[in-house]
């Protein structure tokens, strides 16, 4: 490595290494941050006709702002910690640390950083309890799955999921300063939905996987077992988004929508099962768009609710 | 050519610097502007 002394400190390529915003952006999981931020939105709506004096909407951007800080910040610690495992899978070779775009130890630094800086910002702009419900979000997904579950357990994403369902009782909590039914219905969809969606993923990056070691069901268990679960797991989320109107919190819009939708599921669930071709792939880019449309659904009924009730 | 090799690596280490130091400004700045406005809106002056 070649070195040089300039004003008795040594610059090394390492220390000209920083990184664009472009690579710290990308070290911040956007895609994964935009999930969050839309699904915390959908929590924070669907509760502002619940209380009678409902914040500020410039403090509630500034708490959407802070849920998003956190997510990323959550995001950074993770590639931090699996920057090794990183290099070894096709899928995440290129990212910023693995990539050498980052220094681990900037990264690090960062992600702390961020991570104290979304809490303060969300306890001061909206409450305390969803500040909290943050940095428990923050440590279950850096520590819990991260470090405790995802090279260890064959159960990693189906416990690690719960992270990724937090942010609707976020945003639930920023609107009324509790928590509600209507946000529970909500992570119990996401924590159900998370099983299908990363076994379908790991099915079609098997090989990865298996290079880095991670003990995801495909690897341990097999195929076969995998489509099973995907499939029983697939049955046990169809129910759960109905609840949403059982319980008289969306219109008849939402059952029709919700209905199509899960026909779908079901649809490439079978076909998982019966292992056609492409059906792995299939079934992961559909199980974003179902999540989206299922949170969008919830969004735009109540959209039409507050309408008629002369609340918009 | 070992030397002008040296003298690039100074020169993107001080412009890096820069660049940091600029980037760490900005946020400084926008959390201060963030703050006051969530000082105020919590304030709830306006009414």
């Amino acid at each position: 490595m070649p070195s040089i002394a300039v004003n008795t400190k040594d610059i090394t390529k390492e220390d000209n290494n920083l990184g664009t915003p472009y690579d710290y952006l990308n070290l911040m999981k956007p895609r994964v941050m935009s999930l969050v931020v839309f699904t915390a939105f959908v929590g924070y709506y669907s509760a502002t006709p619940l209380v009678e004096n409902a914040i500020n909407p410039i403090l509630a951007l500034i708490g959407i702002f802070a849920i998003a800080l956190g997510a990323g910040a959550s995001g950074v610690l993770n590639q931090w910690y699996d920057r090794d495992i990183d290099l070894l899978m096709e899928r995440t070779k290129n990212r910023p640390i693995p990539s050498g775009k980052v220094q681990p130890s900037e990264a690090l630094s960062f992600g702390i950083i961020t991570s104290i800086l979304s809490i303060i910002i969300l306890g001061l702009s909206i409450n305390w309890l969803a500040a909290s419900l943050l940095v428990f979000t923050i440590f279950f997904y850096s520590v819990v799955y991260t470090i405790w579950l995802k090279r260890y357990t064959v159960q990693n994403i189906v416990i690690g999921g719960a992270a990724g369902a937090f942010p609707p009782i976020i945003g639930h909590i920023c609107a009324t300063g509790s928590f509600g039914l209507e946000a529970l219905i909500l992570f119990l969809i996401i924590f159900l939905w998370t099983p299908p969606h990363f076994w379908a993923l790991a099915l079609v990056n098997k090989s990865d996987y298996k290079a880095a070691k991670i003990p995801m069901l495909p690897i341990v268990y097999g195929d076969m077992v995998t489509r099973k679960n995907i499939f029983i797991y697939s049955l046990l989320l169809m129910p759960c988004v109905y609840l949403p109107f059982i319980l008289n919190h969306t219109g008849i819009f939402y059952a029709v929508v919700v209905t199509i939708l899960n026909i779908e599921f079901i649809r490439r669930s079978v076909s998982i099962l019966k292992a056609n071709v492409g059906s792995e792939k299939g079934l992961f880019i559909y199980s974003i768009f179902y999540l989206t449309i299922i949170f969008a659904t919830i969004c735009f009924d109540k959209l039409i609710n507050n309408y008629i009730t002369g609340q918009l | 050519m070992k030397s002008d090799k040296n003298e690039q690596y100074i020169k993107d280490f001080y412009e890096n610097r820069k660049s940091k130091n600029f980037a760490i400004l900005g946020i400084i700045i926008f959390l201060v502007v963030l703050f006051f406005f969530i000082t105020i809106l919590r304030m709830d002056i306006t009414g």
